[in-house]
């Protein structure tokens, strides 16, 4: 007996097939039938059809089973094919998909008759063909977009309700629908369904979860962030393990002591336990903390926390778990375990940096397809997660290492429509994800394999929040008195910060991951982390807002704050950073500081697009400025000024206006930030007096009064708005590329912009230098006014030129 | 430079500076080498010029004005006066007050940026000049002017038309201004 495919052809348009053509298929499949056929009993052949165009053919498949030996007994017509006997039909397939129908009649093997498949191909043309019911191949596709609409539909829903938004968390909700469509599909049996999308983990850990890690490690690029990275980094690492390491034995001891019954319950498997029930979830605390809108410090110190201890708790899980089922366990696999949680994490922390440099490299040539820069940061960041897991690293922490890397670098590589589409494609995809994933968790709490053990579920849930509060104290008690925060984490956010250790997918992913038959006591610790959950979730999740509001913990100040605390705040920024400038005290540490440089200097010159060409025209642009000082130049641009300033009450109106109009097109960079003018020693009055004449838009302070008399203060337009938009647009801030702004993370200028400004600015300045000493050296002795206007006009034009970037630094510096 | 600069620090002179600004011994050493870096004359007190030096603060719209407050109305200043002045941002904490980085002298020192006159009333003017200097062109004059009017008229609370550093406390009192305006001076 040997398989043979075979595949018959057939005209398809013509009932009655074209004699030649057909004849010619027929020829040639009986020839190749025969030689085959001829050959010894094992040759297997599979017949291809290359002759024709493939939509004038339908292919039939069929898997024969002939007998041994030669035979020549086949016959083939148009649709009929005679087998000798004994041969029986293994299967047949349609390869054609315009084949609606195909039957294959069997019943005359049996009767031993020279067996004749009849393969009634229907012949359908084009328009009865429009209505066809193809669920076998596409159901499965269909049910997934389905899925994802009613995550949709739930959200839209949930945000409409009022009374549902403003009491209930967006979570709580998702987990009772979830139990709502669960117990449907339980008791109609509908979830043993094969097209029942079904939670497993590794549609979370690979599916659901890298979307959620990737948009929360975009949004932890902040200030406030890395300000607190210490204080973090304590509470996830060693908070986490506290947790693990009091859990643990707690319930151990619990359990030496017969208090949940007559189960013993293994050391090792109350380490896992504890382990995985110690694993606070971003999604749910997010849910939650974003809502009830806290302020920053505290947001990021509980938002980086719950991150990066999901990190901590899967790789202590893994290692953990490689213990368990151990007879005795000698102090060489504990010392492996730590080396193995080290390596996770290392390895983690070096793929997401490598994958981070390698997508910032790749998207420094993507100037001309931005097209696919989306694609490319988005897949980089996907591969960093799963390339870190195939080696057993830590996919979630190099997932935030490789989000970090790409919002540092990549960002200023990609054109702002990609930036655009990557933040709202990450922010779309993570909020379906949230839905999806606790639509699962409400649905995945239908089931009957539940183990009930009344004092062991709620001694775990007590000694959650027991020793939750206390590391959340303790820890802060350390990271208030021995780092050096100017911030005093104070108690209302610690008790805040403590409640907010809610636990959600990640607990409950480990928990159904637990192999039943190396822990004895599996389902018991899935039923008693679902009700950790749901706890948590549902009780601390619901009162975390009153709770905010009893304890007045500080709330995120939002812009319909007063318009002086704005305008105040952006004073103070500016302020301070010159202060720590005179302080030479940038940042908090010196390695930090170090860092730093190093980056600027070296690693955004390979990772961002014309960073090192950049970076070296402005350093010596400003060499030269400096320089300039020594010889003179800088005062021959003081005397200009002082010049313009005597002269202004002595021309007449028009020149006057002139300059001035001149003067503000391009000079209001030179205005505010010039540092020459600085220079002058001035008693307090005449400084005094200069402000107001560096201010060109007005001749004196008498306009003033003009102004305020017939202006109505109050415009339609939102004031706040336009003064948070020009404070984003003056050139100090797109020099300091809004680092010492604090407010707007959302649409911070890019580092781009930043220096194209500051290169600008060195640039006028010089341009102004140039023109002031070249009209001394002509001679006359006070600076003549038209030359002051000239300066002042070839400023405008630069200003004109600013998309310009032909202009060469170099050659300026030449004719300085 | 480290070495040389706290060479040149007597022990004394330390123990003064601490006492009057609670620097630490090792902050003030830090510092007296950044003060020796910025005083390019080696003449041990710093001019004007010295600051605008720094390219950062050069470039700052509140450049001058931050020069300003650090000099009052010297020409030169010495460490002592560097110190003091510096000794403002420190950071509040609890239990341990001092009379020179509580919330008030940092909110009075935020004060005087504004009010350039020290009539301790920031005036119109006053505030319009400011921000010319922070958001320069962007922004124009009207919209300035009717900016100024409405922020005066929200902190304004005796009708004077200025904001005195009373109602300049009362409208910041819920911010967390002490923190911006601190530095964490490394220890």
């Amino acid at each position: 007996m040997f398989n043979f495919n075979h595949q018959f052809f057939y005209h398809r348009n013509n009932k009655q097939p074209v004699a030649s053509i057909n004849s010619i298929y027929c020829f040639i499949l009986i020839v190749l039938f025969n030689c085959l056929l001829c050959e010894s009993a094992q040759t297997k052949g599979k017949f291809i059809n290359k002759l024709t165009p493939v939509n004038k053919i339908v292919v039939v498949e069929a898997t024969l089973d002939l007998p041994p030996g030669p035979s020549k007994l086949l016959n083939i017509t148009h649709n009929e094919i005679k087998l000798p006997n004994s041969t029986s039909i293994r299967e047949t397939r349609i390869i054609s998909k315009n084949v609606t129908k195909t039957s294959v009649n069997k019943s005359q093997k049996s009767k031993g008759k020279p067996n004749q498949v009849k393969t009634n191909v229907t012949h359908v043309d084009e328009e009865v063909h429009l209505i066809s019911w193809r669920w076998e191949e596409l159901g499965n596709y269909f049910l997934i977009g389905a899925f994802l609409l009613i995550a949709a539909g739930v959200k839209i829903c949930y945000h409409h309700s009022h009374t549902l938004s403003t009491h209930i968390p967006e979570s709580c909700v998702l987990i009772l629908l979830g139990t709502i469509v669960g117990t449907i599909f339980f008791f109609t049996g509908v979830l043993e369904s094969e097209y029942v999308p079904k939670f497993n983990s590794p549609l979370f850990f690979y599916v659901l979860l890298p979307p959620i890690i990737l948009e929360s490690a975009y949004s932890l690029y902040d200030k406030s962030f890395f300000n607190n990275i210490g204080t973090i980094l304590l509470y996830a690492v060693v908070g986490t393990i506290i947790n693990i390491a009091t859990i643990g034995p707690s319930l151990y001891y619990c359990s030496e002591w017969g208090i949940f019954g007559d189960d013993k319950i293994p050391l090792i498997e109350c380490l896992i336990f504890a382990t995985l029930i110690s694993a606070v979830d971003p999604v749910a605390v997010l849910a939650i903390f974003a809502e009830v809108n806290v302020n920053k410090a505290l947001y990021f110190l509980v938002f980086g926390e719950s991150l990066l201890n999901d990190a901590v708790v899967i790789t202590m899980y893994n290692t953990v778990s490689a213990l368990a089922g151990r007879e005795n366990i000698r102090v060489t696999e504990i010392i492996r375990g730590i080396l193995s949680f080290l390596i996770t994490s290392g390895g983690g922390v070096s793929t997401g940096i490598f994958l981070g440099a390698l997508s910032s490299i790749v998207t420094r040539f993507t100037a001309d397809v931005r097209v696919v820069e989306p694609l490319i940061v988005i897949v980089l960041a996907y591969i960093s997660y799963i390339g870190a897991e195939l080696f057993h690293f830590s996919g979630i922490i190099s997932l935030i290492c490789c989000g970090l890397m790409q919002a540092e670098y990549t960002r200023h590589n990609i054109s702002k429509k990609s930036y655009t589409t990557i933040k709202y494609l990450t922010k779309t995809v993570s909020s379906i994800a949230d839905v999806i994933i606790f639509l699962f968790l409400g649905m995945v709490l239908v089931r009957d394999d539940h183990k009930w053990n009344t004092e062991f579920v709620f001694l775990t849930t007590f000694f959650c929040i027991i020793y939750r509060f206390f590391s959340v104290f303790s820890l802060t008690y350390v990271a208030n008195n021995f780092f050096q925060r100017l911030r005093i984490v104070n108690f209302a956010e610690q008790l805040l910060m403590a409640y907010g250790g809610l636990r959600g997918a990640i607990a409950f992913c480990l928990a159904i991951m637990l192999d039943t038959s190396k822990i004895s006591q599996a389902n018991l610790f899935v039923t008693a982390t679902l009700f950790v959950i749901l706890f948590t979730v549902f009780v601390l999740g619901s009162t975390t807002k009153p709770i905010v509001h009893f304890l007045e913990v500080k709330i995120h100040i939002k812009h319909e704050a007063k318009l002086f605390i704005e305008i105040n705040n952006k004073v103070v920024e500016t302020f301070m950073a010159g202060m720590e400038e005179i302080a030479g005290n940038r940042s908090a540490n010196y390695w930090a500081q170090k860092f730093a440089r190093f980056n600027d200097n070296y690693v955004k010159a390979i990772l961002i697009r014309g960073g090192a060409e950049r970076a070296a025209s402005i350093r010596t642009a400003y060499e030269k400025f400096y320089q300039g000082k020594e010889d003179g130049r800088i005062l021959l641009i003081q005397e200009a000024k002082t010049t313009v300033k005597e002269e202004q009450e002595t021309i007449a109106e028009p020149t006057h206006s002139k300059l001035i109009r001149a003067c503000s097109d391009g000079a209001n960079v030179q205005r505010s930030n010039d540092p020459q003018a600085n220079t002058w020693k001035l008693s307090k009055s005449s400084w005094y007096n200069r402000r107001h004449r560096t201010l060109p838009a007005r001749p004196g302070p008498e306009p003033y009064r003009e102004l305020r008399s017939p202006k109505k203060p109050d415009k339609s337009e939102d004031v706040s708005r336009v003064l948070a938009e020009a404070f984003s647009k003056s050139a100090y801030y797109q020099y300091t590329g809004g680092i010492h702004s604090v407010e707007d993370r959302e649409d911070k200028i890019t580092k781009e912009n930043a220096r194209k400004s500051k290169w600008l600015m060195a640039k006028s300045k010089i341009q102004l230098a140039a023109i002031a000493s070249k009209s001394t050296e002509q001679g006359s002795d006070p600076l003549p006014l038209h030359s002051v206007v000239k300066a002042a006009k070839a400023l405008a034009a630069m200003k004109e030129r600013q998309q310009n970037e032909s202009v060469n630094l170099d050659n300026l510096n030449e004719r300085v | 430079m480290g070495s040389r600069s706290s060479l040149m620090l007597q022990d004394e002179e330390i123990a003064i500076i601490q006492e009057e600004t609670g620097f630490t011994p090792n902050q003030i050493e830090r510092l007296y080498s950044r003060f020796a870096s910025l005083d390019k004359g080696d003449n041990g007190t710093l001019s004007r010029d010295d600051f605008l030096r720094i390219p950062e603060l050069a470039i700052n719209p509140l450049g001058d004005r931050i020069v300003q407050a650090f000099f009052g109305d010297e020409e030169r200043i010495n460490f002592r006066h560097f110190m003091r002045v510096l000794s403002t941002f420190r950071p509040v904490k609890k239990n341990r007050d001092n009379k020179l980085n509580n919330r008030r002298e940092k909110l009075r020192f935020a004060f005087k940026l504004y009010d350039l006159d020290e009539n301790e009333k920031i005036t119109r003017e006053e505030l319009l000049e400011i921000l010319h200097m922070m958001v320069g062109a962007n922004i124009s004059n009207e919209q300035l002017a009717s900016i100024a009017d409405r922020t005066i008229m929200e902190a304004d609370k005796d009708g004077d038309q200025c904001i005195s550093f009373e109602e300049f406390c009362n409208i910041l009192e819920r911010t967390d201004v002490e923190e911006k305006m601190s530095i964490r001076f490394l220890h």
